[in-house]
């Protein structure tokens, strides 16, 4: 075991190493490069000055050269500095990433709590009207574009009820502790958290569904019915820690997805995350920036996936890894 | 003589026994399949429908003169259900065209109208070119009611044409029109094109890509599977929208080769086209390797290699007919997912760029002014959802149908 984990952590690292090339990259051939901002705000800038920037930042080296010399960079603790905020990236970028956790994970939670066992639900009452309405709106999760449903339920709750606010983090003059902040930051996250939940959702439910009935199918279903055992206890003992194993492939791959999901969540309602930066670093050339929220985002998702492997090794006794 | 006929009594016997069981073909098995999943109908009639109009939009642009791209200022957000008088350019080429198909026809009003004792006819020009006549003629009937009266009393074949026409100088808009006072109906038509457009172009290219490195992959094994594999796994485990918006960023003019591939015009549907189809493929690869690897172990692989068959002939009679069914349901999946991608990208501003109408940059105009017309942002988000949902069922009922675990007797 110790050794598989030593493997897939080399083997992500080399991963994670070609990926990070691979975005620096694409990252240099977007249009304008820092240099051109800065002659283009200077009119008084000579060619000698500018042949000196070049030099002074090393911008005509090969691509490699630069990338290492970022990498070096990034080793040593220094993450540059962001063009646009003007402050260190680690700072800016701290705060932004407990945001999105906030709202990836509880948004992940709530869907796996909601969605399984209604998965479970359809497969249990299999062909009938509940398991139709439950697979529709499966389908309907799965196939309703997040932004559209973002824009639907803002026009919906903050503008025609007024019951939540349209956009934003927390309110500006509340105070930053104490009840009345987690409440707070709560009524701003709900709207989010809903367009985000949408797709996870169908994609547990009918996951849920689907492993169940292939479980329920099983001989050793059968032996426990067979044996008497009461039908809950087959059903929540037996055949739901099997259906658990290929749900947790699902919810580790779900980590990217929600990830790449924030990015238009929090665009649309404006919600200080990593995702919303992302965005804005890439449309506003704030190269550093956009670098360090790439390369943590892929750390994430490829460390995601390794937990997962390793719950699938406890959870299920007839994988081993040798 | 007897005993035959008994023989052949009790044979019919046993073929009038079976007589209601029928040997089906695969496919007939597919289709009946098919046709029990109610949803996967709908969404199949939901698609073709979608399609057809489509590939109808020219059509429907020569039958209602609503065209997508021409603007008309005075009247943006106009609600649904509005009928908007022509704005003067329109008159104006319609008068020309009018003037240019039937000159004789112009002449004879020209003639009938100068020579005529019935009504006063002072106020109109007769020395203009033909076209420059009836714009003017239809200039007066515009703010002079009783001229128009009279001209209506006349009785004379070609002015009726003229007047009729000019009755037909106004446009309806059952959805509105939009912040450059274009018809949002034929914009949602022509954006079908677009947005259903790719989403099948990348499917199709997408599982192209898979099958192809999927199957060499399953095929050969080895070095080749475990390259190909790490690859789609690296590609898989991608945060893709945000790579997917730095490519669609990136200036094509500093890649040596693409920047003279693409004329200016069209290059944002074929960059997204290129960006969403790297991202497309490795689902079915990695679909279609575990297939083949599956049916390797099969004896029937097994026994076409000992009986000599060639390489070409297994892939052929044996890994093809098998792998094509999942490929298929992949493919329909995929249409769903690309058409999302796009209408997600498109929305941020970095897909399809206007004019050029597709479902996700009329979104991304609608969001900016959606208190004052919720129905601009509301229908092209309809739109893909009904889509997508409707290829999401239909690749769920292929996925039933073609699956033979599921096939009901």
């Amino acid at each position: 075991m110790t050794h598989f984990i030593i493997r897939r952590l080399l083997q992500n690292i080399i991963v994670i190493f070609l990926l990070s090339f691979f975005c620096y990259g694409i990252l240099n051939l977007m249009p304008g490069d820092p240099l051109d901002i800065m002659i283009s705000s200077n009119p008084k800038i000579t060619s000698a000055d500018i042949a000196r920037l070049k030099a002074l930042y090393g911008v005509d080296r090969p691509l490699y050269r630069k990338y290492f010399s970022w990498l070096g960079d990034l080793l040593q603790g220094d993450l540059g500095y962001s063009r646009t905020y003007k402050v260190p990236v680690g700072q800016l970028i701290a705060p932004r990433l407990i945001n999105t956790f906030v709202l990836s994970f509880s948004a992940l939670t709530l869907a796996i709590l909601i969605a399984i066992p209604l998965g479970i639900l359809a497969a249990l009452k299999k062909g009938t009207k509940i398991d139709y309405i439950i697979n529709f709106f499966a389908f309907a999760g799965i196939s309703i574009p997040s932004f559209w449903l973002g824009i639907m339920l803002m026009i919906l709750f903050a503008v025609y009820l007024k019951w939540l606010p349209a956009g934003g983090t927390s309110t500006v003059e509340q105070a930053q502790h104490g009840l009345g902040f987690l409440l707070d930051r709560g009524k701003y996250l709900i709207l989010p958290m809903l367009s985000l939940m949408a797709q996870q959702m169908g994609v547990f439910a009918r996951y849920a569904r689907s492993t169940m009935l292939e479980v329920i199918e099983e001989d050793y279903i059968r032996t426990a019915r067979a044996k008497g055992l009461r039908y809950p206890k087959i059903i929540y003992v037996h055949a739901f820690k099997n259906a658990l194993i290929s749900l947790i492939t699902v919810i580790s791959i779900s980590f990217s997805y929600i990830f790449s999901g924030a990015i238009i969540t929090e665009t649309i309602f404006a919600y200080q995350g990593v995702g919303r930066l992302v965005y804005d670093s890439i449309m506003s050339n704030d190269f550093n920036v956009a670098m360090i929220s790439f390369s943590i985002t892929i750390v994430m998702v490829l460390a995601f996936n390794l937990v997962a492997d390793i719950l699938y090794a406890i959870v299920d006794p007839r994988i081993s890894y040798k | 003589m007897t005993v035959p006929e008994i023989k052949n009594n009790s044979e019919s016997q046993a073929s009038n026994a079976f007589a209601d069981y029928q040997a089906k073909t695969m496919f007939q098995i597919v289709r009946s399949q098919f046709m029990e999943h109610r949803f996967a109908l709908i969404g199949g009639t939901i698609i073709l429908f979608f399609i057809l109009l489509a590939l109808l939009a020219p059509l429907i642009t020569n039958l209602t003169g609503l065209d997508p791209y021409s603007q008309n200022m005075f009247n943006r957000y106009k609600p649904p259900f509005t009928t908007l008088p022509f704005t003067s350019d329109m008159i104006e080429t319609d008068l020309k065209s009018f003037a240019q198909k039937y000159p004789a026809l112009t002449e004879d009003i020209k003639n009938f109208l100068k020579n005529n004792k019935q009504i006063d006819t002072s106020i109109v020009e007769f020395d203009l070119a033909q076209d420059e006549f009836l714009i003017a003629l239809h200039g007066l009937t515009k703010h002079n009611k009783i001229f128009t009266q009279s001209l209506e009393a006349l009785d004379h074949s070609g002015l009726r044409k003229f007047i009729k026409r000019t009755k037909t100088f106004h446009t309806f808009h059952i959805f509105g029109t939009d912040e450059l006072g274009r018809d949002v109906l034929i914009r949602l038509i022509y954006g079908a094109r677009v947005s259903i457009g790719v989403g099948m172009l990348v499917a199709v290219s997408g599982a192209l890509i898979g099958l192809l490195l999927g199957s060499l992959a399953g095929f050969y094994g080895g070095i080749v599977d475990n390259i190909l594999m790490r690859l789609t796994d690296s590609l898989m485990s991608l945060p893709l929208l945000p790579v997917m918006i730095v490519l669609c960023a990136v200036d094509m003019k500093k890649i040596p080769f693409m920047g003279r591939l693409f004329d200016p015009g069209s290059e944002s549907i074929f960059k997204l086209i290129l960006v969403l189809t790297v991202f497309s493929w490795m689902t079915v690869a990695r679909l279609v390797r575990g297939n083949i690897l599956s049916i390797k172990e099969k004896d029937f692989f097994h026994a076409a290699k000992a009986l000599g068959a060639k390489d070409f002939f297994i892939i052929r009679v044996h890994l093809v007919p098998n792998v094509i069914a999942p490929l298929l349901v992949a493919v329909t999946v995929n249409v769903g997912v690309s058409i999302l991608f796009e209408a997600a990208l498109s929305f941020l501003g970095l897909g399809i760029q206007p004019p050029i109408p597709s479902w996700g940059n009329m979104l991304l105009n609608a969001i900016e002014i959606v208190y004052q017309a919720p129905t601009l942002a509301i229908l092209p988000g309809l739109m893909i959802f009904f889509v997508v949902i409707s290829f999401n069922f239909l690749g769920d009922g292929l996925q039933d149908a073609v699956n033979p675990q599921a096939i009901r007797r």
